[in-house]
């Protein structure tokens, strides 16, 4: 028995190593980041200046904040395409509600998050009691989202009136911008949660095994509906801090959100299958991706080529997940 | 026999599985014409002999001949143009698509460059091949709108086409009726009589002996021998099955335990249905008894123990556990109540593999160990280990993937997390199934010590030996119903296999 495992631990050793720069080994994302860091900052002087990276954290932070909740609904074994249009309607709403209807901008921001939870509490229900797969029903509301907030606009974007909305979007503290400390705030807790939580283990074990989670006491429909409605909740806060962030609501805010977002999850190592992966493996993804068009802007790269290269990325890091499923 | 009369011989076929014998030379001999029944206990080597004679397997040593010509080994193209085919319990027809085009599925265009055969031509032809069957389903008809039946017909007559002089039926009445049946028997008597012979594989001995002309027994990968079913009775063949020694598995339990009158009941189930799975099922388990539910693989006790433990909802009955009446629905209940369900096939239901081994074992405890919601390694850790030590569970730390343990120890881990919820009442389905020996008994004397703790024990198992070595009471299902009970100190290998294939004595 002793001599069986030596062998097999010799031979996982060998394959870590040659996987160590495959994306989605825990450290093989963050070996990945690392490497584009320094290749950059020797390709460009502008790179590591304090601002620019303060820069790429802030551009980042609309999908980092959204990838929190997909990456935990990712690991249940579902996803969620309608965060983009969540996150537009999100911002829509708070911004009419502030600038059109004159409602104080601490309950706005609260009824554009309650709009998310609501959201997902919808999308789960259909997917608990009807069973209807989760890529259906997401794309369903991807739509229905994104109809409301052209409805709420009424063809014209919405400026942000108030002051606080416009610090959280805008604002710095010292020199760090606020959309990057609240990305941090919710990465961390978003971490402890999946860890430290029983509630987080339970997240694992749907993702796992449903079956074996539900013979194992779980309720695996609580567990989805309350993931469902974080992720929502997270996409609609994400895209009222965007609004924030551009002074107005916009029509077509967060469009194509859900795909950055769920590239980014995998990228940062978490299964398409569930029951793996980690929130700050989800942001290490985003970031390398954030890292990569900084990069594109600051050597003067064709825009085309950009949207390439991220095409390109994404593929690749899906590929890489499949092999290691694969390999299970 | 003349080797004239013999359409197809096995020569001293061989498979090993790993460790495990799947058959251990084999010969057989099938005639032409007849219709030749090959039974066996589950784990006998039937369905590794079908995949064999199916190309789907190659066995490591023996050949066959098929109309005396010699074949080490076949496969499924092959086996066809030879002429012969196998009929599936699953069958392999194409739902969505009409009984004519299933029929002629292989030969759609054939001789016509890739274009399809002419419509009518294959309509009238399938509707001969129906005819000849005596049968009148419509061959435009699409499949999926076909009772399992018809659909079987559809297949023979779909395995007729090509014209085979052999055709191998895997437990063709499994999804039958007993009208069905009837048919079914009808249409095997037309296919002996246009000189087709037919390799019956069946659990349900009463069909065995109505249908066949000879018989064929295994017996834990051995070839047994072959009867002439007209001059035996079901009860020879019954123990040509089982006719084991049962020195090998000592009784493990060696207090006579049948005073269970003094003993409480904790679980009181009446009336309990679920069409079609089972039916008016009522019993008793009590406190540290080890009660068995033994059967064959369909009898409908995976499905009775999931829905008594909250999985899925009965149609009807009524529970008490602990002399009070409960509606359990669902495992959370269940496990509130203090029952456990260790599932069967542990690798879809019951092993998470993402997971580490103290993530498994401690899944189920995690909500009344940290009402806070807020895990603390340590404390799962004590708690994990506990488990380990006692279970004698072995493996290098509780941190690897429970993938890398045997299916013994997953098997220790699966009941560690069920011991870590102090369950009173512990289900537990196909206890050692893909296991082997060593690890068995250790699971074995792990029931039977916690049988003496007090917690009431109820086994699923179709292993008969292991059945009769740790039980105290059998109940034995068939078909989704109770058909009987016995003590064991009364049970025997012979009488459980008879209620289980026979079904109620008289």
């Amino acid at each position: 028995m002793v001599e069986k495992k030596v062998r097999t631990d010799i031979s996982e050793e060998l394959v870590l190593k040659k996987k160590k720069f495959a994306l989605g080994s825990g450290w093989g994302v963050f070996l990945v980041l690392v490497v584009e860091c320094i290749i950059l900052s020797i390709l460009s002087p502008y790179f590591l200046k304090v601002s620019n990276i303060f820069n790429v954290l802030k551009s980042i932070s609309f999908i980092g904040i959204t990838s929190i909740g997909m990456t935990m609904l990712i690991i249940t074994g579902a996803f969620d395409l309608s965060v983009g249009s969540v996150a537009g309607l999100g911002g829509m709403v708070t911004a009419a509600l502030i600038t059109k209807a004159g409602v104080n901008p601490v309950f706005s921001l609260l009824i554009g998050i309650a709009t998310g939870i609501f959201i997902g509490f919808f999308m789960a229900t259909l997917v608990n009691k009807l069973g209807i797969n989760a890529f259906i029903v997401t794309l369903g509301m991807l739509s229905i989202a994104r109809g409301f907030t052209y409805l709420i606009a009424k063809g014209s974007n919405i400026f942000i009136k108030s002051k606080g909305i416009l610090f959280l979007g805008q604002g710095y503290l010292g020199k760090v911008p606020v959309p990057v400390i609240l990305m941090a705030i919710f990465v961390v807790i978003g971490s402890l949660f999946l860890r430290f939580t029983v509630f987080g283990r339970y997240i694992y074990a749907v993702g796992g095994n449903e079956r074996a989670a539900r013979l194992a006491g779980i309720q695996v429909n609580k567990i989805r509906l309350i993931v469902f409605m974080i992720c929502s909740s997270l996409a609609a806060f994400s895209g009222i801090v965007v609004a924030g962030m551009l002074g107005s609501a916009e029509m077509t805010a967060g469009t194509g959100l859900e795909l950055d977002v769920i590239a980014a999850v995998i990228i940062g190592g978490t299964s398409l299958s569930g029951g793996k992966g980690t929130v700050i493996g989800s942001l290490i993804g985003a970031a390398i991706m954030g890292v990569l068009r900084n990069g594109f802007v600051l050597l003067g790269i064709p825009y085309e080529v950009q949207v390439i290269s991220i095409g390109v990325v994404i593929i690749l890091a899906v590929v890489f997940d499949s092999l290691k499923t694969r390999r299970r | 026999m003349e080797n004239n009369n013999i359409i197809l011989r096995l020569n001293n076929i061989n498979k090993r599985f790993g460790g495990t014998i799947a058959l251990k030379d084999v010969s057989l001999e099938i005639a032409k014409a007849e219709c030749h029944a090959i039974v066996g206990e589950n784990g006998a080597g039937k369905t590794t002999l079908l995949n064999i004679l199916n190309g789907a397997i190659i066995p490591d040593s023996g050949y066959f001949e098929f109309e005396g010509v010699r074949y080490d080994r076949l496969d499924p193209k092959s086996s066809i143009l030879l002429g012969f085919n196998i009929i599936h319990q699953e069958l392999a027809l194409v739902e969505t698509l009409s009984v004519m085009e299933n029929i002629f599925l292989s030969n759609l265009g054939k001789g016509n460059s890739g274009f399809v055969k002419n419509k009518k031509q294959i309509f009238n032809d399938s509707r001969e091949l129906l005819k000849s069957l005596g049968s009148d389903i419509d061959p435009s008809e699409i499949v999926e709108n076909l009772s399992t039946s018809k659909k079987q017909i559809v297949e023979i007559a779909k395995a007729l086409s090509s014209n085979p002089k052999l055709l191998i039926m895997d437990e063709p009445t499994a999804a039958l009726t007993q009208a069905e049946t009837e048919k079914l028997f009808e249409v095997i008597n037309i296919l002996k009589k246009r000189g087709i012979s037919i390799i019956f594989v069946s659990h349900r001995l009463n069909e065995v002996m109505r249908i066949s002309d000879r018989v064929s027994v295994l017996r834990d990968g051995y070839y047994i021998g072959t009867v002439v079913t007209k001059e035996v009775n079901v009860n020879d063949i019954i123990g040509m099955m089982v006719g084991r020694k049962i020195e090998l598995y000592q009784r493990a339990r060696t207090d006579q335990t049948d005073l269970n009158n003094g003993k409480d009941v904790v679980l009181e189930v009446s009336n309990f249905t679920k069409k079609p799975y089972f039916e008016n099922i009522n019993f008793v388990a009590r406190k540290g008894e080890i009660l068995t539910f033994s059967g064959l693989v369909g009898s409908g006790r995976t499905e009775l123990f999931e829905t008594l433990f909250g999985f899925t909802e009965p149609d009807s009955g009524n529970i008490k556990v602990f002399g009070k009446p409960f509606k359990i629905n669902s495992p959370k209940q269940a496990m509130f109540l203090g029952i456990g369900l260790l599932p069967e096939d542990r690798k879809i239901k019951g092993i998470i593999s993402t997971m580490s081994v103290r993530e498994n074992a401690s899944i189920a405890v995690l909500s009344k160990l940290f009402k806070s919601g807020i895990i603390r390694r340590k404390k799962e850790n004590d708690i994990v280990n506990k488990y380990v030590e006692l279970l004698r569970i072995k493996l290098a730390s509780i941190e690897d993937p429970v993938t890398s343990l045997s299916g013994g120890n997953q098997q220790k881990v699966m009941l560690a997390r069920l011991l870590s919820t102090e369950v009173k009442i512990l289900i537990i389905d196909e206890p050692t199934q893909g296991i082997d020996v060593g690890a068995k008994s250790e699971i074995h004397k792990l029931l039977i010590d916690l049988a003496s703790k007090g917690v009431a024990i109820i086994i699923i198992s179709s292993d008969l030996p292991e059945v009769l070595s740790i039980s105290e009471r059998i109940i034995v299902m068939r078909s989704g119903s109770i058909v009987g009970e016995l003590k064991a100190s009364e049970a025997t290998e012979q009488k459980i296999m008879e209620l289980a294939t026979i079904g109620l004595a008289g």
